[in-house]
Order: structure tokens, then sequence, then C-alpha cells
């Protein structure tokens, strides 16, 4: 059996500081353990230790540039659960689209 | 964990006329599935399923007549995608009718299963050209 990835995930995502990694990092860009560290009240080797536990969880990775190593957020696992969350949204907009239709619904006044 | 999908619409129908709209096999095969089977009870089956394929299989939790229905579903076919949640469908009255109001949540999950290496949410993804990942994190932990 492989490791239960729920609990892998959320304990990753449980920490307010991690989560302030992710956010962070989903600017898109590359950085260091040390430039985030200047953007987060915690030292760099607090950094560093949650970078490990988010990459362990999959939703980082890390890349070498020169002697600096640099993460970036993993694009699947989270931007997959936004889309998805976002398609069940427009299903729904187009069943009460239905269902207003056949109720003979008028938009009440603003 | 809080993460749900709400929308919510008013319809020119009194309450007790809204809430046949929202259970009643008749009507939902107008609006939400071409095949529906329910029985409205706690603990009852709900069977739903499209013309175009796929269907949704699940359980009623509460039914409180006229003010709240909610129910757990899933998609039949086993694939990536076949996360449960739960759907609650609350009416309340409002000038003009009665606001239907849907909150789906329970996915939590998702992130769970696009861990696991699902490719077909990734492809999807990608194809919405959803390349950030907003503040999905916090609405997933909080």
């Amino acid at each position: 059996m492989s490791p239960d990835p729920v609990g892998t995930t959320f304990a990753a995502l449980a920490d307010p500081t991690r989560r302030h990694v992710i956010r962070v990092l989903s600017a898109g860009e590359a950085v260091s353990a040390t430039q985030l560290a200047r953007e987060l009240p915690i030292s760099r080797q607090a950094v560093t230790k949650h970078l490990t536990a988010l990459a362990e969880a999959g939703l980082v990775e890390s890349s070498r540039h020169g002697r600096e190593t640099r993460y970036r957020l993993t694009p699947g696992p989270l931007t997959d659960a936004a889309a998805w969350i976002d398609h069940v949204g427009a299903d729904w907009d187009s069943r009460l689209g239905r269902l207003k239709r056949h109720a003979g619904t008028r938009r009440p006044s603003p | 964990m809080s993460e749900s999908v709400t929308r919510e619409i008013v319809l020119p129908l009194e309450r007790d006329e809204a809430w046949r709209v929202v259970t009643e096999p008749g009507h939902l095969r107008e609006w939400l599935a071409d095949d529906v089977e329910i029985d409205l009870v706690e603990g009852g089956r709900i069977e739903l399923g499209w013309d175009g394929g796929g269907g949704r299989t699940g359980t009623v939790e509460t039914v409180e007549e006229s003010e709240r229905l909610v129910f757990r579903w899933r998609p039949d076919d086993p694939g990536p995608l076949d996360i449960e949640t739960t759907v609650e469908i609350g009416l309340d009255d409002v000038e003009g009718g009665t606001r239907v109001t849907v909150v789906e949540t329970g996915f939590e999950a998702l992130a769970t299963e696009a861990m696991a290496g699902c490719s077909a949410i990734s492809d999807w993804a990608w194809d919405m050209r959803l390349g950030t990942c907003g503040d999905l994190p916090l609405m997933l932990a909080a």
C-alpha cells in the first residue's frame, strides 16, 4: 500500500506558514528559501523545513540554479482541484438556468 | 475544510411549489438530469442519468419538507473524478417568490485525487489554462 495521500496532503496544508509559502509560490516564479524567508516572519531554516514537507507532499518541487536551490509550486494537484471546482460551479449554473426556465422565473428586482 | 460551490436563484413560486420542483422526479427531469429516481426519505437512494452518458448515484441525507434537501452523490463511472460530494438545496421566502440555494461541498478529496496522479483532471485543468493556484490552499485547509 502507498502512504495515505489524504494524510500527507492535509498534514502539509494544515500549517498556516506552509499555506503562506504556497501562496507566495503561487505567483509562479521559482524562488529560493532565502527569498521566501524575506516574505515570511520566520527564519530561512524554518522555511527550508516547511519546503521539505511541501515537497514530500508533492506540492512543490526544487531545482538547482548554481549554488542556489529554488522552489516552485508543482502545477498538478492544486490547480487541478481549482479547475474542477470551477467546472462543478458551471454545471450548477446551467442546471439552475434550466430550473429557472422550467419554473418560468424572472430575475428578482435588484 | 469548507471548499464549496454555492449558487442561488429566485423562483416565482410559493415555497411548497418550489419544493416540488426540486424534489419530484417529473420536475427534476426538466432541469437536473434526464433520468431521475429519488426515494425522498432519509437514507433513500437517488439515481441520476444523462442522455449524453454518465450517471450519478447517491443517498438522501436530510429531508425537511419545503425547507431543505441534502444528498450525497458520486459519479457512477470509476475514474479520477469519482469523488463523493454533498449537495444541499435550501429554500427560503424572499420577495417575489422562493430563493433556492444550492451548496455543494466535499471537494477536499479532489486535492487527494489529483495528488494520486490524476491525468484526466490535469489535462482538463491545463485546457482551461488555469495556471495558478490562487487561494485554493487556504480554502482547502480553512
